[in-house]
Formats: C-alpha cells, sequence, structure tokens
C-alpha cells in the first residue's frame, strides 16, 4: 500500500492570537486532482505555505507521501513542486538561466536535458525570450516559466496556490489540459482556487475550507448530498460555505 | 488642502504600519527588547562618555578653549551634514522610486502631494536615525558641560528635525531633478561613483594639505593649531552652520538662540516647498521612467555552474549596478584609510604603537558595516525569491555555510588587506604585527559568523529596499552586538599591547600573566561567539518562515 501523496493531521497555524487554521485533516488520494476552495482569507494559501514547508505548523503534521516535512524535509521536499499564488523569480537571471538553476537544485539528469529545457520553454511558448532577464517578464510569462521548471522536474506531486489567475485564456486552456493529462499519468494534483468553473472542470475531490476550518472533502456526488441536493457546485459551494457560517 | 493632508496622513499610517512589523518580534518577546534598549543605551552612554572626555579637554586650553569647542561643533555638524547628504541620496532613489508601494499608492485615491511629504518624512527617518546615535549623547555631553537650560533640549529636537528636513529635502529635488534627466537606474549608479570617486580625491587633498600639523601628543597647543587649520565652510547658506551657532549660543556670548533657530526652520521650509513644487511636477514622469526597463540579453556561456546559489548569487550581484556600487564605496574607503595612515606624522616610536593597536578597532568598524551590507542582508535580499530555496531539498544547513563563505572570504580578503597595508606603512614591533593580523583574522570569521546567524534570526524578506534591511531592528542589534565584540577585543588586546610596549622600553619581556590571561580571552571570546552564532543561525534558518 502506498501512502497518501499528501496528508495533514490536525494542522493548526497561528499568527499571535488569531486562528488562520484550526485542526485540519485532509487525506489526498492517489492520483486525484483536488481542489481547495474558500473564500477570502479562509487559509488555502496558509494551508499551502504549510504543506511545502514555507510556514512551520503551531501543532499538527503534514506527511508527504507519508515522509513528515517536519522530520525529514530534504526527502519530502524533493517529492513535490511547488506554484505559489505569486510568480516572484530571480529578476537578475534569464529564463534559460533558470530552467538550468532548477535542474541543479534538483539534481536532474544531465542527459539530454538542454533537449527538455527547450522542449519545456516552447510548450509554454518562452522559448523566444529564454535569454532576456527575467525582470523584464509580465506576471503571466513568469507563471509561464515556473510551470515549465515543474514540467522539467515531472514530480509525483504538484501543489499550485491559484495557478489559473494571472494567465490568458489560452494559456489557462493549455494548462488545465496539462493538468488533466499529468493526472491520467498518475501524478497527484493539489491546487487552489476560487474559479469554481475550473474545479467542476478539472478536480476530481474538493475540499472547503471557511475560517480555517475545513467544513467538506468529498467528491462533486458526495457534496452534492451533503448540500441537500444543490446541483451545480457553485451552488453547493455557496450553501456549504454559508451553513458554515451560520453555525 | 485637506485632501492633500489626509493623504499625507494616510500615507504615514501606511508606512509606520510597515514600520511596526519590523518592531513586532517584541510583542512577543519583552525579554528581547529589554536587551535590545539596553544595548542602545549602552553605546550611546559609551559614545556620550568619549565626546565628553574630548569636549573637556579641548575646553581645557588656555584662552581659546570654548571657540575651540565651537569649531569641534562645526566639525561635527559640517561631517553630519556630509554623511546626512549622502545617505539622503541614496535612500531617495529607494523611498521616490524603487518603493514597491507605488504602484498601489498611484492607483488608490490618494492626493500626490500627500505622497510626496509622506516620502520626504520617510527619507528623513531612513536616513538620519543613525546620526542620531552620535547627534543624541553629542548634545547631552555638551548640556551636561556647560549645564544647558531644560528647555534648550526642546529647542534642539526641533532643530534637529528642521536639519534632517532641510538635507532630506535638497538631496530628494535634486535627485528628482536628476531622474527627469537621467533613467534613474543608470544615474544612481553614476552618482555613487562620482561621489566615491570625488569624496575619495577631496579627502586625499585635504589629507596631504593638512595632516602634517596634526597634534603632537601630550601638548594642547597643537591641538588647537590642528583644529583652526580645518578651514570649516563658515557659510550661512549651510543648515550645519546654523545649527553650530545654534549649539554655541548657549554657551558662548553672542546672538541669542533664536536667530539660529528660526533659520533652521525657514531653511526646513523653503527646501520642503522647493521639494514639493518640483516632486508635484516631475516624480510621476520619473517614476514612469524609472519602471520601464529597458531589455537585456544574455547569451548562455558554457555551462551552468555546479553549486546553483552560488552561481544565482554572483550573476544577481554582477548584473545589479546598485550592488557592485557598494563594493566601490568599500574600495574608496580603503584607499581614504590607506592614505590616512600613510599621511599620518608618526615620529615617536609610542605613536607608531599606539595607531597599530587602535588599527585593529577600525578594520573591526569597517569589517562590520561591510558585514552589514552584505552578509546580514544576505538572506533577506533573497527576498521574495525565496519560497523557491525554502521549498526546495536543499539543505538549510549547506545554504547556511553557503551564505556564511559567500561573504566571509571577501570580507576575509578585505581585513587582511587592510591589516598588512597597513602595517607595512606603520613598521610595528613584530609581535603587535602578528597579533593584530591574527585578531583581523579572527574578526574577519567572527562578524560574518555574527552577520549570517543574526540575518536568519532577524530576516526581512518584505523590505522593499536594502536600506530596510540595514535599518530594521535587527540590523541595528547586529551594529550593536559587534560595536561590543570588537570592544571587548579591544580591551582585552590593550591588557597585553601595554605591557608589550612597556617591556620594549624597559628591554625585558612582559610578565608572562599579560600574555596568557588577554591570548585566552580573544580565543574565548570568538570561538564561543562562532560557535553560538553558527548553532543559533542554523537553527534560525531550520525554523525561518516566509511570511510576506
Ligand atoms: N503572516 C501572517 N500574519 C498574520 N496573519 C496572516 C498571515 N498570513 C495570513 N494571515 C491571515 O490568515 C488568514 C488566511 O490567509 P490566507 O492567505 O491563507 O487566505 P486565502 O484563503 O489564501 O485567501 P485568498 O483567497 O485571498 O488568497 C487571513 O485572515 C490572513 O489575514
Ligand atoms: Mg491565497
Amino acid at each position: 500500500m502506498t501512502p497518501s501523496p499528501v496528508k495533514l493531521i490536525g494542522l493548526t497555524k497561528k499568527f499571535g492570537d488569531f486562528t488562520a487554521l484550526s485542526s485540519l485533516d485532509i487525506e489526498v488520494e492517489k492520483g486525484e486532482i483536488t481542489g481547495l476552495l474558500g473564500p477570502n482569507g479562509a487559509g488555502k494559501t496558509t494551508t499551502i505555505k504549510l504543506m511545502t514547508g514555507l510556514l512551520k505548523p503551531t501543532s499538527g503534521r503534514v506527511l508527504i507521501a507519508g515522509i513528515d516535512i517536519a522530520d525529514n524535509p530534504v526527502e519530502a521536499k524533493k517529492k513535490f513542486a511547488l506554484v505559489p499564488d505569486a510568480p516572484f523569480i530571480y529578476g537578475k537571471l534569464t529564463a534559460w538561466e533558470f530552467m538550468f538553476f532548477i535542474a541543479r537544485l534538483y539534481n536532474l539528469s544531465k542527459d539530454g536535458l538542454e533537449d527538455r529545457v527547450v522542449e519545456q520553454l516552447r510548450t509554454f511558448n518562452i522559448y523566444e525570450v529564454a535569454h532576456d532577464l527575467i525582470d523584464s517578464f509580465s506576471h503571466g510569462m513568469k507563471q509561464r516559466l515556473i510551470l515549465a521548471t515543474v514540467m522539467l522536474r515531472d514530480p509525483e506531486i504538484i501543489i499550485l496556490d491559484e495557478p489559473m489567475v494571472g494567465l490568458d485564456p489560452e494559456a489557462s486552456r493549455m494548462v488545465k489540459n496539462i493538468f488533466k493529462e499529468l493526472s491520467e499519468r498518475g501524478k497527484n494534483i493539489f491546487l487552489s482556487t476560487h474559479t469554481l468553473s475550473d474545479a467542476t472542470e478539472l478536480c476530481s475531490k474538493i475540499a472547503i475550507i471557511s475560517s480555517g476550518r475545513l467544513i467538506a472533502h468529498g467528491s462533486y456526488s458526495e457534496l452534492e448530498k451533503i448540500s441537500g441536493g444543490e446541483k451545480s457546485l457553485e451552488d453547493i459551494y455557496l450553501k456549504i460555505t454559508r451553513d458554515a457560517g451560520a453555525s | 488642502m485637506r485632501e492633500r493632508l489626509k493623504s499625507f496622513f494616510l500615507y504615514l499610517a501606511f508606512w509606520l504600519t510597515r514600520l511596526r512589523q519590523s518592531f513586532s518580534i517584541f510583542k512577543k518577546n519583552k525579554g528581547k527588547f529589554a536587551v535590545s534598549i539596553s544595548l542602545a543605551f549602552l553605546f550611546m552612554a559609551l559614545a556620550g562618555g568619549g565626546i565628553f572626555q574630548v569636549i573637556r579637554y579641548v575646553k581645557e586650553v588656555p584662552i581659546v578653549g570654548n571657540s575651540l569647542v565651537i569649531r569641534l561643533t562645526g566639525i561635527i555638524f559640517i561631517t553630519i551634514l556630509l554623511l546626512l547628504t549622502y545617505s539622503s541620496v541614496i535612500t531617495a532613489f529607494s523611498t521616490l522610486f524603487f518603493a514597491e508601494d507605488n504602484e498601489f499608492i498611484f492607483v488608490s485615491p490618494f492626493h500626490p502631494g500627500g505622497v510626496i511629504l509622506g516620502k520626504l518624512i520617510q527619507t528623513s527617518f531612513y536616513a538620519s536615525w543613525m546620526s542620531l546615535l552620535v547627534l543624541f549623547p553629542f548634545i547631552v555631553a555638551m548640556g551636561y558641560i556647560y549645564k544647558f537650560p531644560i528647555y534648550s533640549y526642546g529647542v534642539f529636537t526641533l532643530a534637529t528635525i528642521f536639519f534632517f528636513l532641510t538635507v532630506a529635502a535638497a538631496s530628494m529635488s535634486g535627485v528628482t531633478l536628476l531622474v527627469r534627466i537621467f533613467p534613474a537606474r543608470k544615474m544612481r549608479d553614476f552618482l555613487i561613483v562620482g561621489l566615491v570617486i570625488g569624496g575619495t580625491l577631496l579627502y586625499i587633498f585635504f589629507r596631504i594639505l593638512n595632516i602634517e600639523q596634526v597634534l603632537r601628543p601630550g601638548q594642547q597647543i597643537l591641538a588647537a593649531g590642528y583644529l583652526s587649520l580645518f578651514a570649516l565652510p563658515k557659510t550661512p547658506y549651510l543648515p550645519s552652520y546654523w545649527m553650530t551657532k545654534l549649539v554655541a549660543s548657549f554657551f558662548s556670548p553672542g546672538a541669542g538662540w533664536m536667530m539660529s533657530f528660526f533659520m533652521l526652520f525657514l531653511f526646513a521650509l523653503v527646501f520642503s516647498a522647493v521639494y514639493y513644487f518640483i516632486a508635484i511636477k516631475y516624480f510621476y514622469d520619473g517614476w514612469e521612467k524609472v519602471k520601464s526597463q529597458e531589455r537585456k540579453r544574455y547569451l548562455p556561456k558554457g555551462s551552468f555552474p555546479r553549486n546553483p546559489v552560488l552561481a544565482k548569487d554572483f550573476r544577481t550581484f554582477v548584473r545589479d549596478t546598485g550592488q557592485w556600487t557598494q563594493a566601490l564605496i568599500i574600495l574608496a574607503l580603503i584607499v581614504i584609510y590607506i592614505v590616512n595612515i600613510y599621511k599620518m606624522p608618526l615620529d615617536v616610536p609610542y605613536l607608531h604603537y599606539l595607531v597599530a593597536y587602535l588599527n585593529i578597532g577600525m578594520i573591526g568598524f569597517v569589517l562590520s558595516s561591510v558585514g552589514l551590507r552584505f552578509t546580514f542582508s544576505s538572506i533577506s535580499l533573497e527576498g521574495r525569491c525565496f519560497w523557491i530555496l525554502l521549498s526546495s531539498p536543499l539543505n538549510l544547513r549547506k545554504l547556511f555555510r553557503l551564505k556564511f563563505m559567500e561573504n566571509f572570504v571577501p570580507m576575509e580578503i578585505l581585513g587582511l588587506t587592510l591589516v598588512l597595508g597597513s602595517n607595512y606603512i606603520l613598521k610595528p614591533p613584530l609581535a603587535l604585527n602578528i597579533v593584530s593580523t591574527l585578531v583581523v583574522a579572527f574578526m574577519g570569521l567572527t562578524l560574518s559568523l555574527m552577520g549570517a546567524s543574526m540575518g536568519c534570526i532577524y530576516p526581512r524578506f518584505d523590505a522593499a529596499a536594502p536600506t530596510e534591511i540595514e535599518t530594521s531592528w535587527g540590523g541595528v542589534l547586529y551594529m550593536l552586538a559587534s560595536f561590543f565584540y570588537i570592544l571587548f577585543l579591544l580591551i582585552a588586546i590593550a591588557v597585553w599591547a601595554r605591557a608589550d610596549f612597556l617591556s620594549i622600553v624597559r628591554g625585558y619581556g612582559p610578565d608572562k600573566v599579560f600574555v596568557f590571561i588577554p591570548a585566552l580571552v580573544i580565543i574565548v571570546l570568538n570561538v564561543s561567539v562562532a560557535l553560538i552564532s553558527y548553532k543559533r543561525g542554523i537553527r534560525a534558518l531550520e525554523e525561518i518562515e516566509f511570511q510576506v
């Protein structure tokens, strides 16, 4: 039995007196695209930062492919790729250099590395500007470059914070297709989003959090039941978050 | 008018919230707060004590005592004026044109007038708080010696604010006008290079002119000659002139304080107004100009180096002109330093010995300010890009060692160049030569470990500009900590050096106690500070959180 790609156990994060996340339990199943939904300030970014070691939990544990990220950060961090909500990358490197930087950082095989770099840069439509400083890139271009490094690495688990924000319709279509294809190849994807249509289209499992608490988790049809028979994800989402707010 | 005021206060409030964040560690940790505050006070007490001694000494010179104190005051204020101008110019670029919040400010319904004035306050603050650490003990020491009336401190406080505002407003006007003519990034680099070279030349010039008449030990009258040789620009067009007059009005007959106070107020008012009208007209254009980056291409050369982080840091450093202009400043510092020592009239052996000894302390201060600029800032300079390294399987222990080594090697080269160079000129006795070289080698190691470590304990990933990292509380703490570290070293060496010098005079070796105990103290001090820094630094980096 292979361990769950991402398992959060009683994950709690406090910023001073403020509890941003309280006792979150989520177990992601293999080969799924899991969507993390919730209103602004619900704690999505906080969850993702805790999952990837950018923040340290106040209590609780994060297991990446069965490895506790607090106990063995190096091994755990090898397993996933992160795409954060804001694409800050080294402005004084070129896109080309950044690809090789990542290749070295993650110790990728050198066989045919250059060809693979070229391939990914072409896929994400940044090959033409590969030797320009990243400083001159637009938001979307930087995001595409990060996605290119993710594809270059081809990790088992991909964690993304609002990946569609900042992409043009064409790129966003392409990225969604890539996610589906990756999922078919057995990769695990965990993403946060506000766009319910994206979630409906992509995600096989959905977790909804509100004010730092998990209020629903399951497949589409399971959520339908919880919400008392609402049909569209939008209605389900609104019903569930409102119910959580009322209680 | 009301709109302007509202925006002004809103902008200040906005900035103050950011500022508060850097002090928020104290809410969690009261003990840290107490330690930091007492360190700062101890620093000012020591500086004040030093200044107190000097003023008392000069004051006792027969007949001309008081007028010498006035000259000394003048020297202090002109030095502060120069330093302030220098740091205001650099800070102005950051606050005006490289501020990350500009984007937000311009889309929000801020009145530009309010923002412009807010930036004036911001610049004055960042550029001047360091000089306060000297100015404050100076005023208190003067006040104590001459028994200034209580209300004079209120007068000084206001006058100092006017003084700072004037310098900031003048620098900001200059910068805004210059950016209109040149693109800001290039301009700033030219300006820094120009200032550095110009300053160095000017300094050498003055040194060569004056230094032959520098004081001989123990002869106050010659000290008087030295002070009077300083041909101060006695021009009423500089605010430092009026600051000097203001201070002088409290202990020497002549015009009362009100005239000087009024002049300083007038300076602040006029320069702020000039700045306001220039900025209203050109600030936005300038900012647009700065934002539009020229496209630069770098074609790959050979294979990407083995150590990716090292290669990344190196390329970032070389391609960011702002970074290596700082290195240039340091180079100029070395030139000034060596010339300084070369031109010293050291005709008494005792002086050679003394200068070679004090030299160790000077090198320590040079190293610690380099450490603040580069070593302390190295983790924070990863900034918002730090997620890349922190979410990667890079061993953080290795990252700490790398950041340390990157800064330690240049620091050690700098330190050894300085100590070997000045010892070559000074030709101290062999024992002191060896001791000073060893101690400086130690200092390079300990100061860079301390910097790397404290940089991890107090990271500022959200800093909009490097000055924000240096002026953060962690930065101040690093400066204070290295100050005390150097002080302890100097005391330990002094114990040995005194015995050693006496033994040279007497012709037989120093008592063993005066060799072993200082040596032990120096070794224990360095090893313990280095070890603690190393351990705490790694722990801090392993527990670091990427909160931006
Ligand atoms: N460093 C921090 N210090 C204090 N509070 C924080 C910090 N980071 C996040 N928070 C708070 O934690 C809560 C959750 O924030 P988070 O960024 O995780 O929300 P989110 O679900 O990603 O929202 P959005 O949809 O806007 O991206 C918010 O109330 C936020 O104000
Ligand atoms: Mg978010």
